[in-house]
């Protein structure tokens, strides 16, 4: 009898099973293909390894205007592809430690719930008393002729692409889809991106969102929005544009980058009675399931798919399964789009703020006026937009465009996890010259 | 040849000390010099050091007690030796309480305390009753002082409550902390509804209720008033519905002929709570009122009728209902029902009512449990018109009829009187001709 199985050893998965581990349970993990999920093998990890190089490429590009003459740069995209595989192996092995450190039994196979306390693993049955469910998503397919074409790639498919297509259509302008784009086009692809919303990035404030449109526009890439994908043949693909007008285009690859759906399926779900819908299985704040002793957390639930709110997802249902009362918190999950210029977030859009008619107050800087910033990005831009209560003036959200952008937003996460004010803040001493100093300078602009 | 160990006088204007701590027990043995044991004063804590080495054969005080100095509180000496002689006459010293098991406690997990300013208020209350209210020690103080503790309320493990560094201390790492945002909405009356949801257990808006609103004076009266009637009485309802045609055809002429005569708007209200009072009448022990153990059945029928305001719920009361025609009961009720919801009827009105009737059957509600207006025993709940099926010679007609729920106080009236009420009710709206004739 163990005391936690936990199915799926993706970061909601493992670290909720390394966390149980450490505090002294007995903890089996069934994983039925990669330690790491999708996030370590065929999402963030990946990504950042490919658009490292891509940002590189940039940095050569644009090298001479600070002095540097590089020459003009070449792509090894074998050497690229081989640096991914080394990381993400690399990674492994650390996960694999800790995993180990903490006394994690790994089980590999499918693992299928038979009652609420017994998973059937290579029909071997294991009992537990409490069960976490951390079986992730998997990219949507929408309903779209032609989209079982083989051009037609997702996520993870396109990561293990050996060469650098001519032309690449990408069907959403999410965190994935931006994220291929801007590589694929430094890379020299002609990229062209399709989105269904009149703005890309729908995760992020429509302000700060527009800005990125506007810079990845600058370097090239196509955008046709509040457009609708019909068909895709062999040559390319066609869309209803925004004028209403089917336009076909021709495209070597295609990425489907339209959203992720959970993976419900075979799991037992129903033989226990589990309340699920399409968007996943119902949790509450402490990551109980409908059904006692059956835990779930991460994209599986729905709630927010991001790895690292899975994580804590997975860590707080822990804590609760064993006697720590926890309770997990959506207001300062930070979000970030790896493009260049990075976009961050954490906390609440303005759109947000105005459908649920709480009173703001609105500032925005640009990020020149920090002098490491305008050092390191010549004739770039970037904007730090902060929102606060109008009352209370607590940080309500803050939205970075540009610089590192996704390692300053941790910060902005503790100051609304602290509810701190503007006040508070003015007496936080941040270090000079950063482009963090523009955060600062921001919210010591508001009255 | 034993030796007594005494409090030692610490200084001019020290009078007694707490013993904090024994480092030795009885019967362990021990060199000159030894640390015995811990005691504090107002200032600082000291060591008492072994006078002499042997065995410690007795203490006479334990942790908390407040010892006067120069007082003999323990005895050194040889294995067997009496020690008795030495023991302090007991008006000598004021004992604290029994120890409270404060050290088991503090291994054991610590609950969060939640702080609500009432339980402040309450504490201090309590010490404040407590004559020899045990303070804060300095040591406690400078410790609240260097780390911004505020130790008002609690109370300490030292005797009397007496807060000791070790108090500050176990509060300054048990008490929640509030966010920045918390603590201002703390200072604008918000409180704090128990739930611990931000990083380490933090207090956040989340955490907090709005203030809420007090309740007007009127609110506060209906609220007490209500209570009481549901903790202070056995109150039970029973429902009937009675054909209606009767009275709705008497309302239907009465609409058709208002305009033409001097008559008053008599609605389906005023006629029911015309039934009502005529059937009082011959069920006397309905009217009446229960109070101290005794019952009051009362002559005059002033017969109250719940009446909604902006300002709340009134019920005026109409006296001596039972001399009143339809006609009259009808202006009564009107202008009686115009005054409280204008907010100048007399005081008057409002008191001495012997039977509540409560009509909500206008807003289409067909059932509904009325509570007793105390100290009365009974309450009519008159609710809307509906069809009912009736098996006739000719078949299932679907016939109006209005529904009826009479609340009762048990204690009083049991179920077959108050039953038989309510069927003689129904018998005089079905036949309302009887009782008002149709001359009007």
């Amino acid at each position: 009898m163990y005391d936690l199985i936990v199915l799926g050893a993706g970061p909601g998965g493992y670290e909720a099973a390394a966390h149980a581990g450490e505090m002294g349970k007995k903890v089996a993990l069934i994983e039925k293909k990669h330690i790491g999920g999708i996030c370590l093998n065929s999402g963030c990890i990946p990504t950042k390894t490919l658009l490292h190089s891509a940002k590189i490429l940039q940095v050569l590009r644009e090298a001479e205007n600070y002095g540097i003459k590089a020459g003009k740069p070449d792509i090894d995209y074998g050497q690229i592809q081989k640096w991914k595989k080394e990381v993400v192996s690399l990674l492994t092995k650390g996960i694999e430690g800790k995993l180990k450190r903490s006394g994690v039994e790994t089980i590999w196979g499918e693992g299928h719930l038979i009652a609420k306390n017994t998973m059937t693993v290579n029909k071997k049955d294991y009992e537990a008393k409490n069960i976490l469910i951390a079986t992730g998503s998997r990219p949507a397919v929408p309903p779209i002729e032609g989209i079982d074409s083989p051009h037609v790639l997702d996520a993870t498919a396109i990561l293990e692409l050996n060469r650098i297509p001519k032309s690449l259509t990408i069907i959403g302008a999410g965190a994935i889809g931006l994220e291929f784009a801007y590589f694929f086009n430094e890379m020299g692809t002609e990229v062209k991106v399709i989105e269904m919303l009149p703005h890309i990035a729908y995760q992020m404030d429509t302000e700060i969102a527009s800005y990125l449109l506007k810079s990845l526009e600058k370097k090239g890439i196509d955008f046709a929005l509040s457009s609708i994908v019909t068909s895709i043949d062999k040559e390319g693909i066609s869309y209803k544009g925004e004028n209403g007008n089917i336009e076909a285009i021709q495209s070597e690859i295609i990425l489907n980058a339209t959203g992720r759906l959970p993976n419900l399926e075979n799991i037992g779900l129903d033989e226990i009675g589990m309340l699920y819908d399409t968007k996943g299985i119902k949790t509450d704040l402490q990551g109980k399931t409908s059904v006692p002793g059956v835990w779930a957390c991460g994209d599986v639930t729905g709630r927010c798919l991001l790895a690292h709110a899975a994580a804590r997802e997975g860590i707080v249902a822990v804590n609760n399964m064993f006697g720590k009362k926890d309770v997990m918190r959506y207001k300062a999950i930070p979000n970030v789009i790896y493009t260049h210029p990075e976009v961050a977030a954490a906390g609440m859009t303005e759109q947000m703020l105005q459908q649920e008619e709480i009173n703001y107050k609105k500032n925005i800087l640009p990020l020149n006026i920090s002098g490491r910033f305008v050092a390191e990005n010549e004739k770039k831009q970037g904007y730090v937009k902060v929102l606060t209560g109008s009352q209370y003036h607590e940080i309500l959200g803050v939205h970075i465009i540009g610089g590192v952008a996704s390692e300053m937003i941790y910060g902005i996460a503790a100051f609304i996890e602290m509810e701190m004010s503007v006040e508070d803040i003015k007496e936080i001493v941040f270090p000079h010259p950063t482009v963090s100093e523009a955060i600062k300078e921001v919210i010591c602009q508001i009255k | 040849m034993a030796t007594p160990v005494i409090i030692p006088k610490l200084g001019n204007t020290v009078e007694s000390c707490i013993i904090s701590s024994w480092k030795k027990k009885e019967g362990e043995k021990i060199e000159k010099g030894d640390i015995l044991l811990e005691i504090e004063t107002d200032k600082t804590t000291f060591e008492v050091d072994a006078p002499d080495s042997g065995i410690l054969l007795g203490t006479f005080f334990t942790e908390g007690d407040i010892v006067p100095v120069l007082t003999n509180i323990a005895v050194i000496g040889s294995q067997g030796e009496d020690f008795e002689s030495y023991r302090p006459k007991s008006e000598e010293v004021k004992k604290t309480p029994p120890e409270q098991p404060v050290k088991e406690k503090d291994k054991e997990e610590i609950e969060i305390p939640v702080v609500e300013k009432e339980t402040v208020v309450d504490q201090q209350a309590v010490k404040e009753e407590d004559w020899t209210s045990g303070g804060i020690s300095p040591r406690a103080k400078q410790f609240a002082k260097t780390h911004s503790v505020k130790l008002d309320g609690i109370i300490g493990s030292g005797p009397h409550g007496r807060i000791l560094e070790r108090d500050a201390i176990k509060y300054f790492h048990t008490t929640p902390r509030f966010s920045s945002l918390a603590g201002k909405l703390l200072d604008e009356g918000w409180t704090h509804k128990g739930t611990y949801s931000g990083t380490g257990g933090m207090i956040i808006r989340e955490d907090l209720r709005q203030p809420g609103k007090r309740l007007s004076t009127i609110r506060s009266t209906i609220a007490k008033h209500m209570h009481s009637s549901l903790m202070e009485t056995a109150q039970y309802t029973i429902t009937v519905s009675a054909r209606a045609d009767a009275i709705l055809s008497l309302r239907k002429k009465i609409k058709s002929i208002i305009t033409e005569h001097s008559i008053p708007n008599i609605t389906i209200n005023d006629m029911v709570i015309y039934a009502v009072i005529c059937t009082l009448v011959s069920h006397p022990e309905l009217n009446a009122e229960f109070i101290g153990g005794k019952v009051y059945q009362y002559e005059d029928i002033n017969l109250a009728f719940a009446c909604d305001t902006s300002r709340g719920l009134m019920v005026p009361v109409v006296r001596s209902a039972q001399k009143l025609s339809l006609k009259e009961l009808s202006l009564a009720v009107e202008k009686l029902s115009n005054e409280a919801v204008s907010g100048n009827i007399a005081p008057d009105d409002l008191t001495g009512g012997t039977f509540t009737t409560t009509n909500i059957g206008g807003m289409g509600i067909e059932y509904f449990t009325p509570i007793l207006n105390t100290p009365q025993v009974a309450v009519l709940g008159i609710c809307n018109i509906d069809l009912k099926p009736v098996k006739t010679g000719e078949g299932v007609q679907f016939i109006e009829h209005i529904k009826l729920c009479l609340t009762v106080d048990h204690q009083v009236i049991d179920g077959a009187p108050a039953a038989r009420f309510l069927v003689a009710l129904k018998d005089n709206i079905e036949n309302f001709e009887n009782i008002a004739g149709l001359n009007i």
